[in-house]
């Protein structure tokens, strides 16, 4: 039963920095025999270590302080942002598993892919729920580690959040949800388009590619364009989920970014040449015209194409605009 | 009512006076367990759990001092108040007398008040 002690010491010493480990354990063990009479039962032993409490307690009152993946003050914050994390990590990879495992598909019969496509598309979304799990909380255990020991660093007043004003226009939480995450996958489907497969877009007669249609040497130069304007998006996106309501100055981002990236897709798609000349003379040698007709079709379907996407574009920042400014009058 | 709620408070309350009612045992030189039955033989009982962590967190504050013996069978360590710890024992004695008299006025008040 002596052998009780000496576990209970280091059941104790072992939850300790090795700094105070040794003398802990020595002063312990002096305290213990001090508390037992001569000849200590078994009895004596188990009721002297049971007063002294549950090992990992007294671990905890030697070192002091509590220790923490997570801070308790940041508690609520790292829930919040687990729960939007996994969200938009779990959609994204719902869409880009579906897509993938769908192309993929190995299995013969039809009840076998579906079987497959499933399992993968389930395996995938909770692998990223782990890894959205995992990133925020280690970004949130890094935070602990910044501020441990610290006191919080001073605040102020005018830093306080924004009361929620019962007048204003709320951003609908699941909507830009919704938008973030199609939003996300169409600019990377189309990024990683532009990048892997633009040579693969073409007029095909009998599966060999007679005529490609789009001119790397034009997409060639979009492409890191198109990537600065995704992530802009993607961080507008976040910013309209953490305001929760149309304020000014989100407005006023969500504008430039907008006008931005129209701006953007409508030099793209009005370059002169985007569209290479042998995919005209294809389309024209099928409906026995010349190709200076085709691009001539196509120039017109650009321009309706370009007051189409303005018209939209405006309509949509007048809405914003209203929802941003009525709350203010009122 | 919970009778948690009382035992919490009550335990809260006293948490407060353990390290007043520490340094004042440890004029002379003390080893943990002679603390313990020394604050018991005056009716304050603090756990064994708390009150041999607590002397070591106030040593390394620098309000104890201590020393080992190891001339018997099984080595003590042995603390006392450093100068340090005499003067913070003294201003933590002010301190508490001042709390003592708010206290008293407040409940009297509040009696004096129930009474008439």
């Amino acid at each position: 039963m002596e052998k009780m002690i000496e576990r209970y010491i280091y059941a104790v010493t072992k939850r300790l920095p090795e700094a105070m480990k040794e003398e802990v354990k020595e002063e312990l063990n002096g305290n213990i025999y001090d508390m037992l009479p001569e000849n200590p039962t078994d009895e004596d032993i188990d009721k002297v270590l049971h007063e002294l409490g549950h090992p990992r307690e007294l671990a905890r009152n030697y070192r002091g302080h509590d220790r923490y993946v997570v801070s308790p003050l940041f508690y609520d914050e790292y829930i919040q942002v687990l729960k939007i994390v996994a969200i938009i990590f779990m959609a994204i990879s719902l869409v880009f598993g579906t897509f993938d495992a769908i192309i993929n598909v190995e299995a013969p019969t039809f009840i076998g892919g579906f079987a497959e496509v499933f399992a993968k598309v389930i395996s995938n979304a909770l692998g990223s729920f782990v890894n959205a799990f995992a990133w925020t909380t280690f970004i949130f255990w890094m935070i602990e580690l910044a501020i441990r020991n610290k006191k919080l660093p001073e605040w102020k007043v005018k830093d306080l959040p924004e009361l929620p004003n019962p007048k204003t226009t709320k951003i609908s939480r699941v909507e830009t949800l919704i938008g973030l995450v199609l939003g996300t996958a169409f600019s990377a489907v189309f990024i990683i388009f532009l990048i892997r497969y633009i040579d693969l877009i073409g007029i095909y007669e009998n599966n060999v590619m007679v005529a490609q249609i789009f001119n790397p040497a034009v997409t060639d130069q979009f492409i890191i364009y198109f990537i600065i304007s995704a992530v802009i998006g993607f961080v507008v996106s976040l910013m309209k989920l953490q305001f929760g309501e149309w304020r000014i100055s989100l407005a006023i981002l969500y504008t430039a970014q907008e006008l931005m990236s129209t701006i953007l897709f409508l030099i793209f798609i009005r370059m002169d040449n985007l569209i290479l000349n042998e995919a005209f003379v294809k389309v024209g040698s099928y409906v026995d015209q010349t190709s200076a007709q085709i691009s001539a079709h196509f120039d017109k379907g650009v321009t309706g194409l370009t007051v189409f996407i303005i018209i939209v574009v405006v309509i949509d920042l007048i809405s914003t605009w209203v929802k941003t400014l009525r709350q203010k009058k009122a | 009512m919970d009778p948690n709620v009382l035992s919490n408070l009550s335990v809260e309350l006293k948490r407060g006076t353990q390290v007043l009612a520490v340094l004042s045992q440890l004029k002379t030189n003390q080893y943990g367990y002679s603390l313990l039955q020394a604050l018991e033989e005056k009716g304050v009982f603090i756990e064994p759990g708390t009150l041999y962590p607590l002397m070591r967190r106030l040593e390394a504050q620098g309000m104890l001092k201590s020393e080992w013996d190891t001339s018997e069978s099984r080595p003590r360590k042995y603390y006392c108040l450093s100068d340090e710890g005499v003067k913070i024992y003294e201003m933590l004695i002010e301190e508490w007398q001042r709390i003592v008299s708010d206290m008293d006025r407040l409940i009297k008040e509040e009696n004096h008040g129930k009474n008439d």
